[in-house]
């Protein structure tokens, strides 16, 4: 493949050129002659200047993460190794939907000179979080007037991650039951904890420091402090990936918007008190995301959450999300679904059954409503509506709780109510 | 009641008219006035005179501006050409080399107007230094020919005077051949 070729606009300066020329000699007439002239001239002077080499061009974008409506800057670098200027140099730079850029990405049409180079600058905002590309970028130079056409650059795209924004939220200390050893939630085992459960007598084994001397003195015997152990909680969010509804937009969400800012939010507050949380997505893939604790398990999380999205697949999840590895017994299991299959509703009914702390955190944003197609269309939504309210009765009837997203404490009185189910004797199906 | 396929065609015109950008749309109305003024100038006798010529005229040059890469260019700087001899040879109008010159350098504003316009996409912004780069280049090639047709004009006998016989025709299929063969040696050369 030639690096440069003829455009039809030489083919056509050649034409009246040799038209012009042979009409004039022919007819023995100057005046063709002059006309022919320009395109002579300009022929010519065009084609010694022609270049031999391709530009270059690449694509930098400075930083490859952000998060929500963060800046996003680059530039598309154009240079010309030849000694010949270009006449124009095309750029044409693709973006993802959810990218916004104020310039920079379209067409662009420059010039370059011979040696030279020139920079696109890109300077724009993220809308939406996920895995977004800036490009690829379509470079295309003319020369010599426009006689000379060089074949078509294509510079990769460049992949950016941005992350979902953590909407506020702050739960009290409410959880059902601690699993593991060492963490920031009381226990109800006593151990060597900071929350005082009472005052005992003392045992062989007890530490010095513990030995309440006031209470000692007035007993004529060692009594000690004791505590209660601290334990952490394992928090599992299932995400409800069946389905989206509404349509993604600054300001207004979509469910599956939603539900990965609510996750994030929650597992940013539970992993900086100390918890586990681990995160599963309720859909034909079943992805999970193990169970850690600390800030490396937040950033993986928010890097798994960037491929979350809903897949068209008729594969109905399987059971296997009830299995004692996924999700352990003592986890607190947050349900993140707008309730729109009735899959999910009864998958949320057999892990209560089973006896899993689960919650169900609705996250159909309000606003949220099909398209009016018809006249039935109202009274078809108020209809589904209270379908919906008489689901989320029943699933209240069979120890779900539901609860809708509303960020900041929105779940703090169901937690307590959660907490206090969990402490209370149950029959369950095992 | 407009069809489904009439309706789709709309609104990807109207697509087409809001994406447009200014600056490619300058070079067409470049190449609409200069084959409007090109074509004019051509027309020779009785054409001057009926009103509709000149309505033929300008949808003949628009054309050109709407498809700057197609044949029709070509097409419509040749018939320009031929309509130009045609009515010095039927009805005797001698224009002369000034005349010949003027319609040379709307010629070939018309010529590199569309070649630009060619390489332009509609939607696409121009840095300053396109529009400059093409006006000085055009300049300077056509004072280069009004140059050129200075010289010649000084070089040849007056017409009529019989001097020069078949010098000046073979010197100009020479140059016609010469102009062939240097361009196909120039493309042979690329890379």
């Amino acid at each position: 493949m030639y690096d440069w070729v003829p455009t039809r606009a030489l083919r056509r300066a050649v034409a009246m050129l040799l038209v012009l020329l042979i009409a004039g000699a022919v007819l023995g007439r100057i005046d063709l002659v002059v006309v022919a002239a320009p395109f002579a001239i300009g022929a010519v002077w065009g084609l010694s200047r022609r270049p031999r080499l391709l530009p270059t061009a690449a694509l930098d974008i400075s930083g490859d993460v952000a998060g929500e409506g963060g800046l996003i800057t680059g530039r598309i670098a154009i240079d010309n190794p030849d000694r010949a200027p270009l006449t124009s140099v095309t750029v044409r730079s693709h973006r993802s939907e959810w990218l916004r850029f104020e310039r920079g990405t379209g067409t662009y049409v420059t010039t370059v000179y011979g040696g030279g180079g020139t920079d696109v600058l890109l300077h724009g905002r993220a809308l939406r979080w996920g895995r977004h590309r800036i490009g690829p970028v379509d470079v295309r130079a003319y020369a010599a007037d426009g006689l000379m056409r060089s074949r078509s650059i294509r510079v990769p795209s460049h992949p950016v991650r941005i992350y979902p924004t953590t909407q506020p939220f702050d739960a009290s200390d409410a959880m059902p039951k601690a699993a593991g050893i060492a963490g920031t939630h009381r226990s109800r085992r006593p151990g060597e904890g900071g929350e005082l459960s009472g005052v005992r007598p003392f045992q062989p084994g007890d530490r010095l420091r513990r030995v309440d001397w006031r209470v000692s003195l007035r007993n004529r015997e060692l009594y000690v402090n004791a505590t209660l152990s601290e334990r952490d909680a394992e928090v599992v969010l299932v995400l409800d990936v069946l389905h989206e509804a509404g349509r993604s937009w600054p300001g207004r969400p979509s469910v599956l918007d939603t539900v990965v800012r609510a996750s994030a939010a929650v597992a940013e507050h539970y992993l900086h008190r100390g918890d586990r949380v681990s995160a599963l997505e309720f859909g034909p893939s079943m992805r999970h995301l193990r169970s850690a604790t600390g800030h490396r398990q937040y950033l993986t999380l928010l890097e798994w959450l960037l491929d979350v999205r809903v897949v068209a697949s008729g594969a109905a999840p399987t059971s296997r999300l009830l299995s004692h590895r996924v999700l352990p017994p003592n986890a607190l299991v947050l349900f993140l679904t707008p309730l729109l299959d009735e899959t999910s509703s009864t998958m949320l009914a057999t892990m209560a059954r089973t006896g899993r702390f689960v919650l169900a955190v609705e996250c159909l944003p309000p606003g949220v409503r099909p398209d009016r197609t018809s006249e039935w269309t109202d009274l078809a939504y108020r209809l589904w509506l209270m379908e919906r309210e008489n689901l989320m009765g029943r699933l209240r009837e069979v120890g779900v709780p539901v609860v809708p997203w509303r960020g900041t404490g929105s779940l703090d009185e169901v937690l307590r109510d959660v907490t206090r189910m969990a402490a209370a004797p149950r029959a369950v199906l095992r | 009641m407009i069809s489904p396929r009439t309706e789709e065609m709309l609104r990807r015109g109207a697509g087409v008219l809001r994406r447009t950008a200014p600056g490619p749309m300058l070079f067409r109305l470049t190449a609409l006035l200069a084959g409007t003024a090109a074509l004019v100038l051509a027309l020779a006798g009785p054409m001057r005179g009926n009103p509709w010529t000149y309505v033929v005229v300008l949808a003949v040059a628009l054309i050109p501006a709407v498809r700057p890469g197609g044949p029709w260019v070509t097409v419509v700087e040749l018939g320009t050409a031929g309509l130009w001899v045609f009515g010095d040879l039927v009805y005797r109008e001698g224009r002369g080399i000034a005349g010949a010159l003027v319609l040379g350098a709307l010629l070939y504003l018309h010529h590199s107007a569309c070649a630009l316009a060619a390489a332009l996409p509609n939607d696409g912004r121009l840095g300053p230094g396109v529009l400059i780069g093409w006006l000085t280049r055009t300049g300077v090639v056509l004072l280069g020919t009004a140059a050129l047709t200075v010289v010649v004009v000084l070089v040849l006998p007056p017409a009529g005077t019989g001097h020069g016989g078949a010098l000046f025709p073979a010197l100009g299929m020479f140059a016609a051949v010469a102009a062939g063969v240097a361009v196909a040696y120039l493309l042979h050369r690329r890379r």
